[in-house]
Formats: C-alpha cells, sequence, structure tokens
C-alpha cells in the first residue's frame, strides 16, 4: 500500500477509535467498537441519541481532542464519521496526543 | 402488495409501474430528480405500497415477535416504534421492519427483498394478520413534511417524538401516523385503511399545494436513501445480504437470546468482520459508475460497487463500495474500473450533505 494512504488510514481509524470508545463509555453503549459503524447516525434513526445524550457526545469530543464545538451544531453529530472530518479539519487528533491506538 | 393495490385514485396519470418480486410499485411519475429535489427542499409523498404490513394485539403478538425479530421488539413502549431488521435463518437481512406499539394493536411495516411468503414464512409463528391488501401507506417526507400533517391533524402532530405513533383523523379517514422516515429529513408514515386510500392521497396533495408538495416514487426513494444513508434492502441489501458489513449492528440485540439468524450473525461478528460497506462520490463530471464494477486502491482490486446514484446533495454519482476491512475508511482516493473506463472516485463520509429538516425547529413553525 502506498505510503501516503497508509498515513491517511493510520490518522483516521486513531480519531475513529477514539470516538468510538468515548461514545460507549459516556453513554453506556452495549456495542463494541467494531460493532459501531462508522457512517451510522447519531441522531434520529440509528444509535438514536436524545439532545442529553448528544451534549454528552459534544462534551466528550471537546475534552479528548481539545477542540471547540458550536452551541447547536448538531449537523456535525450527523455520523461518527462527520465527527471524526470536524477533529481532523481542526488538526487537534495530533495536537490531543492522537493518532493510531 | 398485488397490482390492484395501486388504484387509478393514487396512480396519477403519467406515472410509470414497475414490477419487484411479483409486486407492482410506482417507480416515478416523471423526473426522478425532480422528485427527489421536492423531497430534499419541500415535501414529497410516496404511495407506499410496496410496504408489507402485518397486525396482531400488543398481548398476543409482542413477545413471539420479539422472538424473530433482531431488535428488543420486548422492550417497545406503547406510542413507540422500533427500527428493525429481519434475517433468514442463515442471518442473512430480508427485511428492514419498523414495529410500531399503538394502544393495544402491534403493527409491522416491512420492505423486503424478498417475495411476500417468504417473509410470512418467517412470521408464521407469530399471531399476526398479513393485511398489506386492506391498507395503504403513505410516506410523507421533507423539511415542510409537517406542514400538511398540521393543517389537517392539528399542530399535536409537530410534538410526535421521532419514532412514535398516534391516532389521528385526517379528513374524516382514521389513520396511524408513524414519526419516521427513511430519507434524512423529517417523515411520517400514514396507514389508511385501502378505502380511504384515494381520499387520504387527496388530501394530503391538496394540503401540500402551498407547501411545494410533489409525490415521488421508489426510483426517487432509492436515491434520497442513498446519500441520506438509509439501509436500502432492495439495492446494497440484495448484493450483500450480512447486515454485519452493512452495519446494522444498531438494529440488532445482541443480548436477546433469540432471534431469526441470531446464531449465524454472533458467529460471524465473533469471527470478525472482513470487509464493510463505505460510500464514494465520483470525481466532478465523472459518470457511469455500476453495481459490481471492482474498486480499486493503489492498483489492487480491494472491493466492488454494491449501490450507486445520482446525489442531489453532491452534484455528481455516489455509490456504496463493499471494501476490505484494512481500507474500508473514508478520505482515501480510489479508481473504479467501470465499463466506460477508469473512474476516480473518493471514499466519503455519510450523508455528505447536512439534511434541510436539521435546521428546521418545530416547536417555532
Amino acid at each position: 500500500m502506498d505510503p501516503r494512504t497508509t498515513s491517511i488510514i493510520a490518522e483516521r481509524a486513531g480519531v475513529v477509535a477514539r470516538i468510538k470508545r468515548n461514545l460507549i463509555t459516556r453513554l453506556s453503549l452495549p456495542y463494541t467498537e467494531e460493532d459501531l459503524h462508522e457512517d451510522v447516525s447519531l441522531l434520529g434513526s440509528g444509535l438514536g441519541l436524545d439532545s442529553l445524550d448528544a451534549l454528552e457526545v459534544v462534551l466528550g469530543v471537546e475534552q479528548e481532542f481539545g477542540v471547540k464545538i458550536e452551541e447547536g451544531n448538531i449537523a456535525l453529530l450527523r455520523s461518527i464519521n462527520t465527527l471524526v472530518d470536524y477533529v481532523l479539519e481542526k488538526g487537534a487528533a495530533a495536537a490531543a496526543g492522537g493518532g493510531a491506538p | 402488495m398485488t397490482a390492484s393495490s395501486v388504484t387509478p385514485g393514487r396512480a396519477i396519470a403519467g406515472a410509470v409501474l414497475a414490477d419487484r418480486d411479483g409486486a407492482t410499485y410506482i417507480a416515478r411519475y416523471g423526473d426522478v430528480e425532480s422528485e427527489v429535489r421536492a423531497v430534499r427542499e419541500a415535501v414529497g409523498l410516496m404511495d407506499a405500497s410496496h410496504v408489507m404490513v402485518f397486525k396482531g394485539t400488543v398481548d398476543d403478538a409482542l413477545y413471539p415477535l420479539d422472538e424473530v425479530f433482531a431488535g428488543n421488539v420486548a422492550n417497545l413502549r406503547y406510542g413507540r416504534v422500533l427500527h428493525t431488521l429481519l434475517a433468514d435463518d442463515a442471518g442473512q437481512v430480508i427485511a428492514d421492519a419498523y414495529i410500531a406499539c399503538n394502544d393495544d394493536e402491534i403493527l409491522v411495516l416491512c420492505e423486503a427483498c424478498v417475495p411476500r411468503a417468504e417473509v410470512a414464512r418467517l412470521l408464521a409463528g407469530c399471531p399476526v394478520a398479513d393485511v398489506s391488501d386492506d391498507v395503504a401507506v403513505f410516506c410523507l417526507d421533507g423539511p415542510k413534511a409537517w406542514g400538511p400533517l398540521r393543517d389537517l391533524a392539528g399542530r399535536d402532530i409537530l410534538g410526535m417524538p421521532y419514532l412514535s405513533v398516534e391516532n389521528h383523523v385526517l379528513d374524516g379517514a382514521p389513520v396511524q401516523i408513524l414519526r419516521a422516515g427513511k430519507t434524512a429529513e423529517f417523515g411520517y408514515w400514514i396507514v389508511a385503511a385501502a378505502a380511504d386510500a384515494a381520499k387520504v392521497h387527496g388530501r394530503l396533495m391538496a394540503a401540500g399545494a402551498r407547501y411545494g408538495i410533489a409525490p415521488y416514487g421508489l426510483d426517487a426513494l432509492d436515491l434520497l436513501k442513498l446519500d441520506g444513508r438509509f439501509f436500502n434492502v432492495n439495492r446494497e441489501g440484495r448484493v450483500v445480504r450480512d447486515p454485519l458489513p452493512l452495519g446494522l449492528q444498531w438494529m440488532m440485540d445482541f443480548q436477546k437470546e433469540r432471534w431469526s439468524g441470531r446464531d449465524a450473525v454472533l458467529a460471524r461478528r465473533a469471527a470478525g468482520v472482513a470487509h464493510k460497506v463505505v460510500g464514494f462520490a465520483l470525481a466532478a463530471g465523472q459518470r457511469g459508475v455500476r453495481v459490481g464494477d471492482v474498486v480499486r486502491l493503489d492498483g489492487e482490486a480491494v472491493g466492488e460497487v454494491v449501490a450507486c446514484g445520482w446525489s442531489l446533495g453532491l452534484g455528481r454519482e455516489m455509490g456504496l463500495a463493499l471494501l476490505d476491512r484494512p481500507v474500508a475508511w473514508a478520505g482515501l482516493d480510489f479508481v473504479v474500473d467501470a465499463a466506460s473506463g477508469p473512474l476516480a472516485a473518493r471514499s466519503i463520509s455519510l450523508p455528505p450533505f447536512v439534511p434541510a429538516s436539521l435546521t428546521v425547529k418545530l416547536d417555532e413553525v
């Protein structure tokens, strides 16, 4: 595999794993990390989080990656992947000591 | 669903009918992109005649259904709806289902990739009756889907939580309304007696006129599900039958002791999933991807296309690919081996756009 591809995967996989662990722990989800597809919807259909759960997710991501998620920006919670995109876009994964687990 | 249930009153002139597993349904009314646009920007109404409907009582059917469907039906509360799946003995998905607990009645609404007889066979041990020919199901979807229903049934409609069910009366016709949908926009499923179908359809269309309503068919729904990242049992579900690579774990309760296909699914889960379905978008201006096309990464074949179509939100062709697990991540550049030649594609996060309904506050409309 091309080294650049390997690098992209490693960076993303690291952020995904941390977000999934955060979700499972904070929300006591009855799933393993492998059970959670990265495109599963967090709101409505899918994990079906309510507004309190959503707040918990936002707090978890903010603390884990040192990023700020604007109040009311629920569009970021469309899926795990859209949250990951936000963290990577902010360049927060490495800054908060991220990387592959 | 039989051909006769697409009644003349509902099949608007110009509707194109199509067959699927021996059933007839409305594929489209005209331009599919216009139908998708209506749902994404205003409101669309679909005659969901393809949906199989079963009814029973809560007392008799709740626990038997719990032993067949993958989700936790037994924990379903009054007034709530469960979104789950039905698998065959081999743990292969055959239906995507809503199960609604409405007063003393339990309602099962299935979209299946097998003929009706196969679904009925799996439900044979459940005291539910197949009422598909006795009812009509309509789907009202879009950022303004609340409008026609509020005008016809009252403001209480606005307070319905997602995945809930209530009884209402639409211009004299009793209906059950489920707050549900598979387009990523606001959605309501309306179940009416077949005898009232044409009347209910007509009233909804008339009330929806001021909101820009348009009828839409299953071809548009396929595209709405694709970029809304809703599982489509009749697209990727016909290619990838295993719910694990499809990412449908959230529809299953792994703690339950019995459900159809459980042992097979749990065995595959314990062995580890080797493939995963991931979204991709073609580069701007590229077209021609087809189901079955091989997907390559750095020259190596790593998977195949399992669903595809035009995304209004992206303004380009997109699809779902079943990829080898190590490379099943968003943000990678792939090549799709299409019949017309290689196409540049990038794996993407889904849904790839912000649905308009996310910006609507129902308590302020």
